[in-house]
């Protein structure tokens, strides 16, 4: 802890070596977290970039009143929305086409279990809309009304893109499981 | 059909700590990113683009201020050049008494009264392109009665060209014609 505070304090004067000591602390973890929202490694690695950037310059308003680590994913979270914003038209384009969800797909067995990159890799596949509600709800843990204030959206159209990715994902995974029962029959 | 809060569930454990390993190029990308938005932003106590700016400001203030200063001289010397070497003639009409440079000698010559060949002249030049204004002068013309060489010859050899003794303005300037009435229309009928 108190090592968590010089290296914040330092951040604050902005000494190198601990600016370096955050950013080997932290960088996958964010790095994880841009993954999520964004459409590939390239694009999220721009994102990273400008959450760090955002953490150094913005240091100085963290008061030690909550987790540090918290602090940190939200930068992530906000700056990973900001570009989701910004590439709105794009993400609506593709949201359009990718819309067509079959009723009669398969569903994911109950009783499997999916490694961390089975399931980046369904995220991954995710229109841009459906993508950032889901992990906003399900991963970040906020609400649909939270949700639509973030994205300025209708609670509404909150709830429906959650919907059709939970089906998204749950055809995703369907397919993965079934490759797996193949593999082990 | 998985149950919606397993599927949300296991999503979330698995997703919340994802950590992959971060390319080598992200930790360049963002440290110049970082330089460029701590470089834009004033801070008194680092460079940055306000400080640059006002440097570049009072440079350009500096040069500008030195390129004038040499420009004015520049001319100032062409000038000063100019006026040293501008050809100052008297002429036979003038001698003695007033100078008048090679174009304005047409103009101010009337008839003259005869001019001693010992005196000197004043400010000639033998150089023979100072000699050439003189040939130009328009109306300047030696006098009927008077033998003596042409004004275009004078100059060119001081010590054997004598200086001639009259000179007379013929018609130095064209008088104006009448001005011609113009052809005035009113309705449809022409008037002079």
């Amino acid at each position: 802890m108190d090592q968590q505070m010089e290296m914040i304090e330092g951040c604050v004067k902005g000494i190198r070596k601990f600016q370096d000591q955050l950013y080997k602390r932290y960088a996958s973890l964010l790095f994880g977290i841009c993954l999520r929202y964004t459409k590939n490694r390239m694009e999220a690695q721009d994102v990273l970039q400008e959450v760090f950037v955002k953490i150094y310059n913005n240091i100085h308003t963290y008061h030690h009143d909550g987790s540090f680590e918290g602090w940190l994913r939200r930068i992530a979270v906000n700056t990973s929305i900001t570009n989701y914003r910004k590439n709105l038209k794009h993400a609506y384009q593709e949201d359009v086409e990718n819309a067509v969800i079959g009723k009669d797909e398969p569903m994911a067995a109950e009783d499997l279990e999916y490694t961390a990159e089975e399931m980046m890799s369904c995220i991954e596949k995710l229109p841009a809309g459906y993508k950032t509600v889901f992990n906003l709800y399900v991963i970040e843990g906020f609400l649909h009304k939270e949700i639509a204030d973030m994205l300025g959206v209708d609670v509404n159209t909150s709830k429906s893109q959650l919907s059709r990715a939970k089906m998204y994902l749950q055809k995703e995974l369907a397919t993965i499981s079934r490759v797996k029962l193949v593999k082990e029959s | 059909m998985m149950h919606e809060d397993r599927l949300y569930n296991q999503f979330k454990t698995q997703l919340e700590n994802y950590a992959p390993e971060v390319p080598a190029a992200v930790y360049s990308g963002m440290r110049r990113k970082l330089w460029w938005s701590q470089f834009l932003k004033f801070n008194a106590s680092s460079l940055n683009v306000w400080y640059v700016g006002a440097a570049l400001m009072v440079g350009a203030g500096l040069w500008l201020g030195t390129a004038n200063a040499a420009t004015t001289a520049q001319i100032a010397k062409q000038h000063v050049s100019e006026i040293t070497f501008q050809p100052i003639v008297e002429t036979p009409s003038t001698c003695g008494s007033q100078t008048a440079s090679v174009g304005d000698c047409a103009l101010t010559c009337t008839k003259k009264k005869s001019c001693s060949t010992q005196q000197p002249i004043m400010g000639w030049s033998p150089n023979a392109s100072y000699s050439e204004p003189v040939d130009q002068a328009p109306g300047l013309i030696a006098s009927s009665d008077d033998q003596g060489p042409a004004v275009t010859n004078v100059g060119n050899n001081l010590e054997t060209d004598p200086m001639p003794e009259a000179l007379e303005v013929v018609n130095p300037q064209p008088k104006d014609p009448k001005p011609v009435k113009e052809k005035r229309r009113k309705y449809g009928v022409a008037r002079y």
